[in-house]
């Protein structure tokens, strides 16, 4: 007896769940079903960037008004945050990308992404994938996007732009004497930027020199005692400046005292966000890494990026 | 005349290990000194600064940390296999670690992220051996309902509370950010990277307190080798020996969690290894679980900080792939 009445309310609970399934069903578009052979046929109008720097590019190129879905991180500039939040970049939902109808997504190259970039080419929707991790990837992708997107001579001007900044920050800081820096890319365990991270690239470009620069790993952990042993001059302590991010500046670190350049308080915050991006702005965070490195220099601001229109 | 008993030989055999895997620990680590510059460093005030920050304020932390963390898996190992009368019980078996990992979890994704509070080790250390307290708290709740401890309920009971704290754990990685994510992930896996001489301090007193309640209970324990009935009749208090040694090997297992995460392998392998070599009594066992644990811990450390260096290996791969061939080849030997 007790067991039927137990069976009627499941049943009865099935009943209401089948109906709210149905619509959510329902709520979702279902996914394109053309197929494309040899990439996009025209330049795509619908497109979806799952990497905030690609996001930052497209609008310097003028693309930007194509975009139709980025990452919860990919606010910049200002312009993006109108753009729908499709979620996290690295570990992307299918669902929600699809559900943005694109004619071309863009994504991280790498085994996180591996699975989500076959599964979108087998339902036959463009991808790009772009590595990112030098200087030269990020040439690479300008020249990439802005040939996906039929802006090609505004990735030339963008690519030309970007050496500029970086060579009118590098000719500021000729003279001066270059620092030891160590760049902090996490607490516990201790992490850093090797030479294969363009961080290591700008560090160079700023005026300073990495000692961990003779690991190949773009983001090596490290000992500390290999931090204190290496002595730097600087620690470069990057912060995000989005209201919920987590900080655990160095000086607030027992252990991290035995670091010289710590205990002598010579630790440099620079902006996370601007720093941890490889995009247009990598201009400005090379300047505010020289900045760090060597505050008595006098760097002009670089002009901003520009935001024109190109129609393809 | 004086006689030698093998056990004053095995203490003797441990300590001696104990003093060289200490001596190693303070010479290997991730910056390249000589022995002597570490010498210096203790003996002469004049020493190179660096030296003397290196091997002061982050290798002698980091071995004493080693050490009580060492004793404390393998006597809170040694403790649970006696107590269960299972060969595959291990400090994390009856969720402890899963508690204190959720409590970990919980303090760096969500907790140190709220105004006001500030994020540091202490807060995480707290919350993570709260964690583990809930988790004793409720896996002894559930086996002790008809006034006695089944250990066979026990055994259900924690496998059952570490399976929801570590589903808690998934959850509440699933919804957070990324970088409270990688934090939170990398907290679980053991380290000796975020030992403070404060932390080292509790787990030292909680370390030896429990070594203390243990040799009173070691009689005990090998009477209740032979089951519990019989112990009864040699005049042993089972349910408060067992009570004991649940609520021992338990905190001492949630305090090394909290100081230094999951760290494998030495609660389960120390103890059987002591066993083989020196057999099953529980009063030569217990002491040399604790200086072998530490021991193996110590040395798997600075083989981790040194070996790639200036790269460091999580030091749980260590005392995996060298604990796994020692231990199959005392195996072999002890059932040859």
């Amino acid at each position: 007896m007790a067991s039927e009445t137990r069976q009627t309310i499941r049943a009865d609970r099935a009943r209401l769940i089948l109906p709210v399934l149905c619509v959510l069903a329902m709520s979702c578009r279902a996914p394109r079903t053309e197929t494309y052979t040899d990439g996009p046929a025209s330049t795509p109008r619908r497109i979806v960037s799952l990497i905030p720097a690609a996001t930052e590019i497209l609008f310097a190129l003028g693309a930007g008004d194509r975009l139709v879905g980025r990452t919860r991180w990919g606010v910049h500039p200002p312009e993006a945050a109108a753009v729908p939040d499709v979620g996290d970049g690295v570990r992307p939902s299918l669902e929600v990308v699809i559900a943005r109808d694109p004619e071309l997504v863009i994504l991280f190259e790498g085994q996180d992404t591996e699975g989500i970039a076959g599964r979108l080419g087998d339902m036959g929707i463009p991808i790009l994938s772009l590595r990112h991790n030098s200087l030269a990837d990020l040439h690479r992708n300008v020249a990439l996007l802005g040939e996906a997107v039929g802006c090609s001579g505004a990735a030339q001007a963008l690519s030309r732009r970007i050496e500029e900044d970086l060579r009118d920050v590098s000719q500021a800081v000729a003279g001066l004497e270059r620092r030891r820096v160590y760049y902090d890319v996490w607490t516990d365990p201790p992490m850093t930027i090797g030479r294969g991270s363009y961080l290591d690239s700008l560090v160079t470009i700023a005026g300073g020199r990495n000692v961990f620069g003779d690991l190949e790993a773009p983001s090596p952990e490290v000992g500390l005692e290999a931090i204190v042993h290496r002595d730097p001059e600087i620690i470069v302590h990057p912060v995000s400046r989005a209201p919920d991010a987590f900080d655990d500046p160095p000086e607030k670190r027992a252990a991290w005292q035995a670091v010289g350049a710590v205990s002598a308080g010579r630790v440099a915050v620079v902006d996370a966000d601007l720093l941890g991006r490889l995009g247009p702005r990598v201009g400005a965070a090379t300047r505010e890494l020289a900045l760090a490195l060597h505050p008595t220099a006098r760097i002009d601001p670089l002009p901003a990026v520009g935001n024109d229109r190109c129609s393809p | 005349m004086l006689t030698v008993t093998p056990r004053t030989m095995g203490l003797l055999a441990m300590a001696g290990l104990l003093s060289v895997a200490i001596m190693a620990g303070l010479v290997l680590g991730a910056a390249p000194l000589s022995p002597s510059a570490v010498l210096d460093a203790f003996l002469d005030p004049g020493a190179d600064p660096t030296s003397t920050r290196i091997v002061r304020d982050i290798r002698l932390p980091r071995v004493a940390a080693g050490v009580f963390t060492g004793a404390a898996l393998a006597l809170s190992g040694a403790l649970f296999q006696a107590l269960l009368r299972n060969p595959l019980a291990e400090p994390y078996l009856l969720g402890v670690s899963s508690g204190a990992a959720f409590g970990a979890v919980l303090s760096l994704t969500v907790v140190t992220t709220l105004p006001g509070v500030i994020a540091g080790t202490a807060v995480t250390t707290a919350l993570a051996l709260l964690g583990g307290l809930v988790a004793i708290g409720v896996v002894f709740r559930v086996a002790s309902v008809v006034g006695r401890v089944d250990t066979r309920v026990l055994i259900l009971a924690g496998v059952v509370v570490s399976a929801f704290f570590g589903a808690g754990v998934m959850l509440v990685l699933a919804l957070s950010r990324g970088d409270a994510f990688r934090s939170a992930v990398l907290w679980t896996m053991g380290s000796l990277n975020r030992a403070t001489w404060t932390g080292v301090a509790m787990l030292a007193v909680c370390t030896l307190a429990a070594a203390f309640i243990s040799f009173g209970l070691a009689r005990h324990l090998n009477a209740l080798a032979l089951g519990e009935e019989a112990a009864g009749h040699l005049g042993t208090d089972v349910e408060r020996v067992k009570r004991s040694t649940y609520f021992v090997a338990s905190l001492v297992a949630a305090a090394s969690v909290s100081v230094a995460g999951v760290i494998g392998f030495i609660g389960l392998v120390v103890p059987h290894a002591v066993r083989m070599i020196w057999g099953t009594d529980h009063r030569t066992l217990i002491p040399l679980s604790l200086l072998g644990g530490a021991a193996a811990l110590v040395v798997a450390d600075a083989i981790a900080q040194s070996v790639v260096r200036p790269l460091v290996l999580p030091v749980g791969v260590i005392t995996a792939i060298l604990g796994v061939p020692l231990f199959l080849i005392l195996l072999r030997r002890s059932h040859v």
